[in-house]
Formats: C-alpha cells, structure tokens, sequence
C-alpha cells in the first residue's frame, strides 16, 4: 500500500510512541521526587513495556531498541552497564518465542506469567551482581524491587493496552 | 541464459543471506555484546564512564525542569504547614534564641582562647575548604546502588571526590562529572566507605553502605564502648573526608552487627553543598595509596 509522505511521518510518530512511554517511564523514576525511601525500589517499566509490547505489537520493540533501552537504564540508574541489555534481551527472546501461546491467555495469567518471569529475571540479576562483585548481595532490596514491579504491572498493562487500541483510530 | 550457468548476484541479493543469519543470531550477538559491555566495565571502567556522564550531562537539564515543580510544590507545603505552627515556632524560637545567644558568648570566648593556645603551641592551621550549593535533580540507583544527580558539573568546577553535605550531615562524595552534571555516590552505596569515629566514646570505625537506611559500623573494636543513641561524626582519617561532620546515631548494637541511622534522610535530598576539600587524600580510589 502506498501512502503520502505526511501519512508515514504520522504513522511513524505513532508507532514510536510506546517506545517513547516507555522511555518516558525509565526517565521519571529517576527524578527526585523527594518521595521518602522510594528512590531504590523502582518499578521495572522497561520488563514490563518489553512484556506488553512483545505479546501484542513486537515490531514495535524491535531487538536494537531493547538493547539501547537496556544500556540507557545502566548509564542511568548507576548500574553494571550490560547488566540491563542482557536481562531485557533475554526476557524480549522468552516474550518472543512465546508469544502465541500468552497471547491466549487472560489477563490474570498473563499478570502470573510476568509475576514469575520477573522473579526469575531478579534471580539472575541478583546472581550476575554476585559474581561481578565476588560478594554475595543481599537479596532483600531485589525482592522489595521485584514485589513493587508485581504490583504495578495491572496499572502499565492499562495504559499500554488503551495506547494499543486506539492505533486504528490513530493510523 | 543457459541452465547451470550461474546468475550474478547484486550487492543487494549476495548482503540478503548474512542479513537472515544476522537476524537470526542478533538475540544471541546483542547478549554476547552486552556482556562484552559487562567485562570491559570490569577491566577498564573509565572507557565506559565517559558514555555514562554523557547520558547524565543529557537527562541533567530534563530533571531540573521536571523537578522544578515538585521543589515548589514542597516549598509550599512546608510554608502552610509552618503558618499553621506559628505560634508555636515562635514560643520554641524564642526559647532556642536565647540560649544560641548564651552559646554564641561562650563560642567567642572559646574562639579567643583557641587562638591564643595555638599561638602559645606555634600550631599551623588546617587549610579552609570552600563549597557550591547544588540542587539533586535525579535520584538514581537500585538495588545494588545509592546515587544521584545535581545539576551543576565540570563547567563551574566540580571535580571527582570533593565531599558532598547537606544542613544535615554527610551525604557522599562526586563518583562522576560531566559537563553541565555530576553523579554523587551516597554514604549508602554498597561500594562507600566513610572513616567515622564516635562521639563520646571516642571510638574509631568504619562505616560501610549497605543500600539501606542503616549502614554499619565495621572495624570496631570487639570491647567497644559505643552506646545506642551516640552520634557518628567523620573521623577525617585518610584526609579523605573533613573532620566533623555529622554522620547519623548509633541505632543498634549487637556482636553480630552496629549499625547507624543516617542523619540524612537520602529519600529527601533537596539542596546540597560540594565541598571544596584541600588536603590531599592519603588513599585515593583509584590509585591506592598516594605518595607523600
């Protein structure tokens, strides 16, 4: 289908914008919001926009773009650069390949699904940070971050799914 | 053309093969790459940092317009809530006037006779440090870090190590700076360690972050004296940090384990001052120990 130029300017705009949120939410957990006690415990928006966009849209979290997304979060939230891009590429892949299979299934299962493969993600995480400090961390801060990204995943899956179904109307 | 003559391929058509394969492997070539990323960090973390002050000199001006509001938005709400106090802070301030204006008495007094003791001891006096006030625009870190974002950086002087405070206590040190930013590295991050010593007791120690509010207190003594309650003050030991300044109190004391609760509440940085220390640290982070 051939389109005018403004159409594929629009359409582009569109199809950038969730990664646009997405990147908008990694930004705004890091501003002070002098907000007492919260500054460690961020939710994981990236996993979770990886999680909604990868079942529903995945060209539109293409593999450089979780990379990169990944890479920004290290540089930062003062993390072990790398650290951030292997785990969402990884968890990108699971989404990926599995995919038909979550797109079946309902939202609480779905809301499971991430629950346990975030888990998962932590786990890896916390045993990467181990082994890059040669010490073992403590695994609390990573369950508090884990439990806090749980509980704010049904609020992202909203605003990424009213995003989603307002595409046909936007394009 | 005849049969099993060879077609010549483009550019385009012989590039399409090694793009499938690409495709294909990119998950496997993006996480080696990312652990490529992992390893060099390791080795070389200053080939890295660089991209880092770069992402932070980027997002720095983004948070200072973003937190401009909630920094109003606390003015304000500190402002109501101390006009509904008024009364009351002013009973407390009266009270509290007095008896700084009996201290100061005692502070000149104190002042001349310091003066007179060191002349009477010949004592060469400790160089001043100076400080810039800088306001914390992001509050980054994670599990496994405690840091964050002023808005000012290498462009009005800010250099690498200078001590960071606020009118409570001790914040941390610059970890890195970048043009318009710097990144401060928190008193509870995993990797700080601060020489404090105890105020009463007198007992010398080493606070190590641990990513939470209530650091501990390492290298203490197994007869210590530290009682619940004390204040932690720096040592100045190394010369890394200025003697003096306050840390947090003694919130536990254990065989297993002391531990302190800050007096910075990190959760709130607002304002804070870049301290402009002049004595030459005895150890550096980078380079062990310096010659002298």
């Amino acid at each position: 289908m051939i389109t005018d130029f403004p159409t594929r300017v629009r359409r582009f705009y569109i199809c950038a914008f969730p990664a646009f949120i997405t990147l908008l939410l990694v930004l705004v957990v890091a501003i002070n919001l002098q907000f007492s006690g919260l500054a460690n415990f961020f939710p994981l928006f990236a996993f979770m926009a990886v999680f909604y966009w990868g079942i529903y849209q995945p060209e539109l979290v293409p593999i450089w773009f979780v990379f990169l997304l990944g890479l920004f979060q290290d540089f930062l939230y003062q993390a072990v650069p790398g650290i951030s891009s292997f785990l969402l590429i990884l968890f990108w892949w699971i989404v990926i390949s599995q995919r038909r299979f979550l797109m079946k299934e309902s939202f609480f299962a779905q809301w499971l699904i991430f629950a346990v493969s975030i888990g998962l993600i932590s786990l890896v995480n916390w045993l990467i940070y181990s082994i890059y400090f040669s010490h073992a961390m403590p695994p609390v801060f990573a369950f508090l971050q884990f439990s806090i990204s749980v509980f704010f995943y049904p609020l992202i899956h909203k605003i990424f799914y009213s995003i989603y179904k307002s595409f046909p109307k936007m394009i | 053309m005849s049969i099993g003559k060879k077609k010549k391929l483009t550019v385009f058509e012989a590039v399409i093969p090694i793009r499938a394969l690409l495709y294909r492997f990119s998950v496997f070539l993006m996480m080696a790459f990312a652990l490529f990323i992992i390893v060099v960090n390791r080795v070389s973390p200053e080939s890295i940092e660089k991209f880092r002050t770069k992402t932070t000199d980027f997002v720095a001006p983004v948070f200072s317009v973003l937190t401009s509001p909630v920094q109003t938005f606390n003015n304000v709400k500190d402002g109501i809530s101390h006009m509904f106090n008024i009364y009351g802070e002013n009973k407390v301030l009266r009270q509290e006037n007095e008896r700084l204006i009996k201290m100061k008495t005692a502070a000149i007094e104190l002042e001349a006779e310091n003066r007179r003791l060191r002349e009477l001891l010949n004592l060469i006096p400790e160089q001043g440090s100076t400080f810039l006030t800088a306001r914390v625009v992001g509050s980054t870190g994670g599990p496994y870090s405690s840091s964050a974002i002023i808005n000012f950086g290498g462009d009005i002087g800010i250099k690498k190590g200078q001590v960071v405070r606020n009118k409570e206590g001790l914040v941390g040190r610059v970890a890195e700076v970048g043009k318009g930013s710097a990144r401060i590295s928190l008193i509870t991050d995993f990797s700080s360690r601060v020489p404090v010593m105890t105020e009463n007791s007198g007992e010398r120690a080493v606070l190590a972050g641990d990513n939470g509010s209530y650091p501990e207190l390492t290298h203490l003594p197994s007869d210590t004296n530290v009682r619940v309650g004390e204040r932690v003050i720096t040592s100045g030991d190394g010369q890394y940090f200025p003697a003096g300044i306050v840390v947090g109190v003694v919130r536990s004391v254990s065989k297993d384990r002391t531990d302190i609760k800050t007096a910075v509440d990190f959760g709130r940085l607002g304002y804070v001052g870049i301290i402009e220390y002049n004595l030459e640290p005895e150890i550096t982070p980078e380079a062990g120990v310096s010659p002298q």
